[in-house]
């Protein structure tokens, strides 16, 4: 079974390879740009598309990886390896060898191996050993995060041009050979108990599609170590920060009770942004100085951001008014001044770091989303050439006002289609911000896994490098499917074209087993509701809903909720005899069901606590109360923890 | 002859075969025929002589030849408990001797072979089978550490269950110490979660759930976080908990934190930490149960107080002995199995041969002398009976064992012979001794046997009885009759007395508190007594009955304890009957006597002005059909008003007692003494969310009790008693009896104010700050509320020195704030005797509550029910009676006909005609979703590129005329898009798209029918 296995994984390879000459023979042909066929279905466009570098081939060998249950292979990393990603790679080889085959792995230099053919060697990273075997690679062809593993020989070879990607080329390796995935804490799917077991012959070539994919939910930005294993760059890990701030940093670089006193002009009127138009010059002096520093004290990073807090205001002084009547936008102000902040540094970089490549950013978002552009029949143009984005600049588009029920490919969306081929006209560098939960109440259901694939798709076919799809950043748990779209969301933008559905069906039955059938079921009837929703109620999937707007009983009936609690229930029967076999995966799979319930019994509690009495509604609020401390759940909304919420039960 | 000779060969051949075995160590230990002495014999059926517990057998199978015929043998296993499985794959969950019976049916009748096999206990055991440990030994592992324990070896996903009981009042509390010996080497965490549980051996619904546990390390490689390493974090909690754990004054409920202790998962310290790197073994970890605190320690380190309200929403009591199971759980592993090495468990040894507890203690019986003395039972008598005391056995590995209780005659002689037990009696009909065994077996056989001897003898001590004093010898028709006192002499064990009437009809009537004669004539009366041996004495008497001309008050009726003068009082009604010609109900009236002379009422409704005296009396009177009779209850009226006209009240009348002084100023009402007084709120309120607040402003004394008592039975009550201490804050606190952890917050003479709430669905009472306490009776029973619904708040002031003043503030009561000249603005309150379900069926007959209602300044309240369905009419009850305004002091059922809401509006108002409505819904639900029907069939497969026609359809629904269908589609890569009936739609992708017709009723009750069409 495992063997036909891994021959359909071939079989499969040489498939996708055929499609791909096929694709490949039409793409020739083809005048689409950006590598698309469209095609007219059911009133819509849909697409087949060739995206990123995914090349695989595996093969059997008759080499023993492992034999009556040991091993000869050894790991084997560079005699001066530090990197902290390498690191973990090793101790992820480790353990996971182990849950394979029960046996332990030993790791040794390079150094301390005499390399032969015959070696068994699983080399991690930049080892001398690379050379020996003849494995090479293209850095720029595999970019960041991508890898090559290759089998030579007896031995492994496994590596990225950073650790990071080291570290995903054991991931990459692992899967092949022991059909490992990472679905969320917890939750590793892996072969298990094998003593005997031949070395596959595999050669894997992979860039993700997106370079940069930041841990996006909470518990991939609190704990790194899931954030590796879902293949996101790591919260903090990829922008330079001021004072540990990523994002809305324009207080961090030009603090208020630093430079207010002394140049009240550099700050809108009603101190909540800067004024970045009344004198450009002395604020992009300091705010380039300010990026010098963080590039000197960080000489690994290379991105950041200029961008503006958090607010939907904007400056309304005279100058900053006189270019909003000019251009239309007040992003024309902002871009003119990043021009000269992106200058400054670029100037700087060119005497002191000639090859060091920065971008930094800059938001199109709340009273900067439109871009100033003028439309000709030529198509847009910037309406001025100053308007141009320094090459070093990158437009961080941020649609915090797109239906994210539809993808951008969508009527509803059309402004997000438009705003971001008007960008393309300015910038050379897009970054994409979208969202993925309703930021004004955690526990409403939510669903973007309709179009969360396709803006993938959108991003990607208009050159976004980044792309961060926000959910739940900032708890460790969070209802709405939040696994589920953790792990989606971290394969699709790994690799879009992933088949979804696929995707889903797989999470399901590793992460719920027992109770798969049940939770799947609930999954797709409320998808379905969605529909309906949208359909018949003008549900949008805005990101901004509040109680008054949604919780409406015909979005949701007391008997639907009724019903979909039943299901949870029935997934609960389902595990049951798991209480006495396997009390720890009892308790795991009925925590992972209980959190799902959340949602619905939030519902209960908000819009139907009429019926139920005093004591019943108190035993309700006090369970979930229990859950939500249980898992973890701290926050009723963005901004907003869940003290206050419960405190109040 | 032939029959006996038959046997006798068969015996024989038996025992020469059972000889043969027992040769050849073939452990064939019985072989029984049912309806036969025959041999069948066995072939295969082979099992392991011995097996570990959590294992399965694995029997082969069997087959009986027998006569020539060989048939498949049906295989059994008996557990050690007397079970049976019908099974040769058997889960052995417990340790003992079982039995594999083989059976096969030859000719119509059935034959039997049986084996034994052991089911040895190791020290631990797995629940899957996946985890292990080592004998006692000193530490294997690759850190050598000489240290010697049992080192254990857990796995994702077990339950490692130890199989000894710790007795935690031997081992002082202590639980377990162990230290990790990580396999990735020092600084891997295998796992970074334990959890140990913690079982009442002699009740198993009581237990101890202790978490410690480690978090990841958040920074790969970076030295911020790497205080995680040296930390373990630990939550507890009872069975009825969420395991919680104190981080200083910060609770965790739940989750990955808790306690902090210095530990290290990671079998060192990391080298960021200031504190210093041990190696591994140096450092332990040790659980304690702290049973006097009722606390778990870990390290030293408080993690919980398991009673305490603070931290938890319910107390956690405690075990029952201290002698508990323990089964250990490990999760978030980092690889699939982990170390530690366990040093000591509880107080017991570790070091037990390969592992394995070898049992061979016997049960322990315990015998209920209903106490006698075991070593000086009284004698039996010849000719009568004893009883058979009652036993039950405990053994330390197999829990409770039942007990076979036999009687002996003779017991210890060849020619000893079984007394039956009839009735939990046996009979003594020889002199001599007579012999109760007692014999319990565990699962391994191990075999006790408890005698008690009692010596049977032909002479007991006589028993006389007889009355004491004088007694009723005459009395009336109806009259409560009590029999004379009975006294009795002599007897053996203990002696029951009862009396028993006999009518002049013949009926005999069981006296217990005494009776009310209906016939007249002569009763004769017997008092009797009964010894332990049965021996029965009786003495009777007459008692001459005539006939009753005047009708009988029967029951009593409960009036307030304090009439407020001007308010109008609702009086229950008391029936009497007639017994001049059997028993007869007879109609009563009412009058009133009191300052405004008498009045006849003319229902039950009735105002009152206090006599010279201060008080009313209430008179009822019966009319019978040859004589009358009254009853009177006589009741303190006082008059709260300052103005009537004006609604003003004082305030301070609202306290009655004799010796004080109670004033309303413009904060608050005084009320003061200079003597130990007791006095109370003349008003009673509803218990449940009573509320008090008030201050001590003169404290020269020494006790200020405060005390709710039930409005109807006085015995229930909640009793706070706050003492003054030295330093005058943090005043010791009890509530019935029971001191609390955290003692008032206010002081004696400091003007601070005591809060007080109850709620009564809790059955919890707080302060507002320190303490929330489930309330429990004074013998520790849990306080189960108040009957009636409503309470008198009583006050004693007790210990006041001596010229001195005791002063006590009184600010809010009930809700209502007392003061000066103050109005009565406060609403009644409704409490709703019942909880109304979330959702009712239709057809079902919905019980609409009773409630009870009250003010705290008002005692007359108009009150009313009214019961709408779901169109908005009044609905009838089941016997016919609108439900439009009547009253909601009793029960009423309605059939529920129609989906939707029953809206129950339940009104009172109070003489200042504040009202209040509260309202509850009764929900008819519907469970059935529309069901859905396709107009055609669609297609199951179908070419990519093509059209596809999506059918139409239509659906039907119990609850809704009308109901729509929708359809979705999914595509093979999960896009759902709405798709028309009858329409048509492009297939673009190979797989399977499916489609959804969706509908859904009013109710939300939503049908979702899927296809699946395959594209290729």
């Amino acid at each position: 079974m495992e063997t036909t296995n891994k021959e359909n994984k071939a079989k499969s390879t040489k498939k996708i390879r055929l499609i791909a000459i096929i694709v490949a023979a039409v793409i020739a042909l083809s005048t689409v740009s950006f590598f698309v066929i469209r095609c007219a279905v059911g009133g819509r466009e849909e697409e087949t598309i060739v995206r990123g570098l995914h090349e695989r081939t595996v093969s059997e060998t008759d080499i023993d990886l492992v034999k009556d249950g040991a091993t000869d292979y050894v790991i084997v990393i560079g005699e001066n390896e530090t990197n902290e990603q390498v690191m973990f790679a090793t101790n992820e080889l480790i353990q996971n060898f182990s849950r394979a085959t029960g046996l332990y792995l030993q790791t040794k230099k390079d150094s301390e191996i005499n390399y032969t053919e015959n070696s068994k060697v699983l080399s991690l990273g930049e080892t001398s050993l690379l050379q020996k075997a003849g494995v090479t690679y293209d850095k720029k062809e595999i970019g960041s995060s991508g890898y090559v593993v290759q089998t030579k020989g007896s031995s492994v070879f496994m590596v990225g041009a950073t650790g990071a990607g080291t570290l995903y080329a054991v991931y990459g390796w692992l899967k092949e050979q022991f059909d490992y995935e990472y679905f969320a804490i917890g939750e590793i799917a892996i072969e298990k108990g094998l003593t005997n077991e031949k070395l596959l012959n595999v050669t894997l070539k992979e860039k993700p599609d997106f370079e940069y994919r930041l841990a996006n939910y909470g518990e991939a930005i609190y704990d790194p170590q899931v954030a590796y294993r879902a293949r996101f760059n790591p919260f903090h890990s990829l922008w330079i920060s001021f004072d540990g701030t990523d994002y809305h940093t324009a207080f961090e670089i030009v603090p208020p009770t630093e430079y207010q006193a002394d140049h009240p002009n550099w700050f809108s009127e009603d101190d909540t942004q800067l004024c970045m138009t009344r004198d450009p010059d002395g604020l992009s002096d300091v705010v380039a100085e300010r990026i010098k520093e963080e590039l000197i004290a960080n000489p690994d990073r290379n991105i950041l951001t200029v961008t503006q807090e958090d607010v939907n205001t904007w400056c309304t002084c005279e100058t900053c008014t006189g270019l909003l009547n000019k251009y239309g936008t007040n992003s024309a102000g902002y871009i003119l001044f990043m021009n000269k902040v992106a200058t400054k540094v670029q100037n700087w970089l060119d005497e002191t770091d000639p090859d060091r490549e920065v971008l930094i950013a800059m938001f199109a978002y709340h009273q900067s989303e439109e871009a100033p552009v003028k439309e000709t029949n030529k198509g847009y143009e910037p309406m001025d050439e100053s308007l141009r984005l320094h090459d070093s600049l990158a437009l961080f588009y941020c649609p915090i006002f797109a239906s994210y029920y539809y993808d951008f490919y969508s009527e509803e969306n059309v402004n997000v289609a438009v705003t971001l081929d008007k960008w393309s006209v300015l910038a050379k560098n897009i970054f994409a911000w979208i969202y993925g939960t309703n930021f004004q109440l955690y526990f409403a259901p939510y669903s973007n896994f309709n179009s969360m694939q396709n803006n993938y798709r959108f991003l990607y076919d208009r050159g976004t490098k980044y792309v961060f799809d926000q959910h739940q950043f900032n708890q460790i748990c969070g209802t709405d499917w939040y696994k589920l779209k953790g792990y989606l969301s971290s394969n699709l933008q790994w690799k879009i074209d992933s088949n979804q559905e696929e995707l889903t069906d797989k999470f399901f039955k590793n992460y719920y087993k027992d109770a798969a059938v049940q939770m799947r079921q609930l999954f797709d009837e409320e998808q379905t509701w969605f529909a309906y929703l949208a359909e018949h109620k003008a549900y949008t999937g805005e990101i901004g809903y509040t109680k008054s707007t949604l919780f409406k009983e015909d979005y949701w009936p007391r008997g639907l909720i009724e019903n979909w609690l039943d299901l949870i229930e029935e997934a609960y029967k389902a595990i049951e005899p798991l209480k006495v076999s396997n009390p720890s995966l009892h308790k795991t799979l009925h925590d992972r069901i209980t959190y799902e319930s959340l949602a619905f019994r939030f519902i209960q509690i908000e819009m139907y606590s009429v019926y139920y009495s005093d004591f019943e509604l108190q035993q309700m609020k006090a369970s979930f109360r229990d859950d939500c401390n249980e898992f973890g759940i701290t926050q009723y909304r963005e901004l907003e923890d869940l003290a206050g919420y419960i405190g109040q039960f | 002859m032939k029959n006996s000779k038959k046997s006798l060969l068969i015996v024989l051949a038996i025992a020469l075969v059972l000889s043969v075995c027992a040769t050849l160590g073939i452990w064939i230990n019985d072989i029984r025929v049912q309806g036969t002495t025959e041999t069948p014999s066995l072939s295969g059926g082979e099992v392991e002589a011995e097996y570990l517990l959590g294992e399965y057998t694995d029997i082969s199978s069997a087959t009986l030849t027998f006569g020539g015929q060989t048939q498949d043998a049906k295989i059994t296993v008996v557990k050690p408990n007397g079970e049976k499985v019908a099974s040769s794959k058997v889960y052995l969950t417990e340790g003992g001797i079982y039995t594999v019976e083989y059976s096969a049916v030859f000719s119509g009748k059935t034959h039997v072979v049986t084996k034994d096999f052991t089911v040895k206990i190791p020290m631990f055991s797995s629940s899957t089978g996946s985890s292990s440990f080592e004998p006692y030994g000193e530490d294997k592992s690759q850190y050598a550490t000489g240290i010697k324990g049992v080192a254990l070896e857990l796995t994702e996903g077990d339950r490692v269950d130890y199989n000894g009981v710790i007795d935690l009042r031997e081992s002082n509390g202590k639980v377990m110490e162990f230290f990790m010996t990580p396999e990735g080497g020092m600084g891997t965490a295998d796992f970074r979660k334990l959890t140990i549980t913690l079982t009442d051996f002699h009740n198993p619904d009581i237990s101890l759930t202790v978490i410690v546990q480690s978090p990841a390390i958040h920074s790969v490689g970076a030295g911020e976080e790497m205080w995680y390493f040296n930390y373990t974090y630990c939550l507890a909690g009872g069975q009825n908990q969420t395991p919680t754990g104190m981080e200083g004054n910060k609770k965790h409920v739940g989750g990955d934190w808790g306690a902090a202790t210095r530990f290290s998962f990671y079998g060192q310290h990391h080298s960021a930490g200031s504190e210093p790197q041990l190696a591994v073994g140096q450092e332990s970890l040790t659980i304690e149960y702290n049973e006097a605190e009722n606390a778990v320690y870990v390290n030293n380190t408080k993690v919980v107080t398991l009673d305490n309200l603070d931290q938890f929403d319910t107390e956690w009591t405690g075990f029952t002995t201290g002698e508990v199971t323990m089964s250990l759980m490990a999760e978030k592993f980092n690889i699939p199995f982990g170390n530690i090495m366990i040093t000591k468990i509880g107080a017991n040894n570790l070091n037990v041969p390969n592992g394995i507890m070898v049992d061979n203690q016997a049960p322990e019986i315990t015998v209920d002398f209903d106490g006698y003395d075991e070593n000086n039972l009284p004698k039996a008598g010849k000719g009568l009976s004893y009883p058979v005391f009652s036993a039950s056995a405990l053994d330390m590995v197999a829990g409770v064992v039942p007990v076979s209780t036999k009687v002996y005659y003779n017991y210890e002689s060849q020619q000893r012979s079984n007394v039956q037990i009839k009735n939990g009696r046996f009979s003594t009909s020889k002199t001599g001794k007579y012999t109760i065994e007692y014999k319990a077996v565990d699962g391994f056989r191990n075999e006790r046997v408890k005698l008690v001897e009692i010596e049977c003898v032909t002479a007991t001590a006589d028993l006389t009885v007889d009355s004491v004093g004088s007694y009723v010898t005459s009395g009336k028709t109806g009259e409560l009759i009590f029999p004379a006192e009975i006294a009795y002499l002599g007897g053996t064990g203990k002696v029951r007395t009862f009396a028993i009437a006999k009518a002049p009809s013949g009926e005999e009537i069981a006296i217990d508190e005494g009776f009310r004669p209906e016939e007249s004539g002569v009763y004769e009366i017997a008092l009797c007594a009964e010894d332990m041996l049965g021996k029965l004495a009786k003495k009777t008497y007459d008692l001459e009955i005539d006939v009753n001309t005047e009708p009988v008050f029967i029951d009593d009726v409960l009036l307030p304890r304090y009439f407020l003068k001007g308010y109008k009082y609702e009086l229950p009604t008391l029936t009497a009957y007639d017994y001049s010609s059997g028993k007869e109900e007879v109609a009563t009236t009412i009058s009133v006597v009191d300052g405004n002379g008498t009045t006849d009422l003319t229902g039950n409704v009735a105002t009152f002005v206090a006599d010279a005296n201060g008080y009313a009396t209430v008179v009822y009177k019966a009319t019978g059909k040859q004589g009358n009779n009254t009853k009177e209850y006589k009741v303190r009226v006082i008059d709260t008003w300052r103005n009537q006209e004006e609604y003003t009240l004082d305030m301070g009348k609202y306290f009655y007692g004799e010796g004080i002084t109670s004033v309303a100023d413009e904060n608050c009402v005084v009320v003061s003494s200079t003597t130990d007084v007791e006095y109370e709120f003349i008003n009673p309120v509803i218990a449940d969310k009573f509320e008090m607040s008030f201050a001590i402003t003169k404290g020269n004394f020494d006790y200020l009790t405060i005390i709710l008592e039930d409005s109807v039975d006085s015995s229930v009550k909640i009793e706070i008693e706050i003492e003054r201490a030295l330093g005058n804050t943090n005043l010791p606190l009890t509530i019935n009896g029971k001191a609390m952890r955290d003692p008032a917050q206010a002081g004696f003479n400091d003007g601070g104010d005591f809060n007080f709430f109850y709620e009564s669905t809790s059955n919890v009472l707080s302060n507002d700050a320190s303490f929330k306490y489930v309330v429990k009776n004074e013998d520790g029973s849990v306080f189960g509320g108040f009957p009636s619904g409503k309470i008198y708040v009583r006050v004693i002031v007790k210990d006041v020195e001596y010229g001195e003043t005791a002063e006590v503030s009184w600010k809010n009561f009930g809700g209502q704030s007392l003061k000066y000249n103050e109005y009565d603005s406060i609403k009644p309150f409704v409490s709703i005797l019942g909880n109304y379900k979330s959702s009712y069926q239709l057809g079902e007959v919905g019980e609409i509550f009773p409630a009870i209602a009250a003010d705290v300044l008002s005692p007359e309240l108009i009150t009313s029910l009214t019961v709408y369905d779901p169109a908005g009419n009044v609905v009838k009850d089941v016997d016919g009676l609108e439900l439009l305004e009547v009253p909601f002091n009793r029960s009423y059922f309605i059939n529920l006909e129609v989906y939707g809401g029953y809206s129950i509006v339940y009104w009172a108002q109070d003489y200042m005609e504040e009202t209040i409505r509260y309202y509850r819904a009764l929900y008819v639900t519907d469970s059935d979703a529309p069901v859905i029907t396709l107009d055609g069939e669609l297609k199951t497969e179908v070419k990519q590129g093509k059209k596809i026609t999506i059918v139409n359809a239509t659906a039907k629904d119990n609850l809704d005329e009308k109901v729509d269908v929708y359809a979705y589609v999914v595509t093979p890569s999960g896009i759902i898009e709405r798709v028309e009936l009858g329409g048509k739609y492009k297939v673009t992708e190979k797989g399977v798209y499916r489609i959804r017709y969706m509908s859904i009723d009013s109710y939300g009750n939503m049908r979702i029918d899927v296809y699946e069409i395959t594209v290729v």
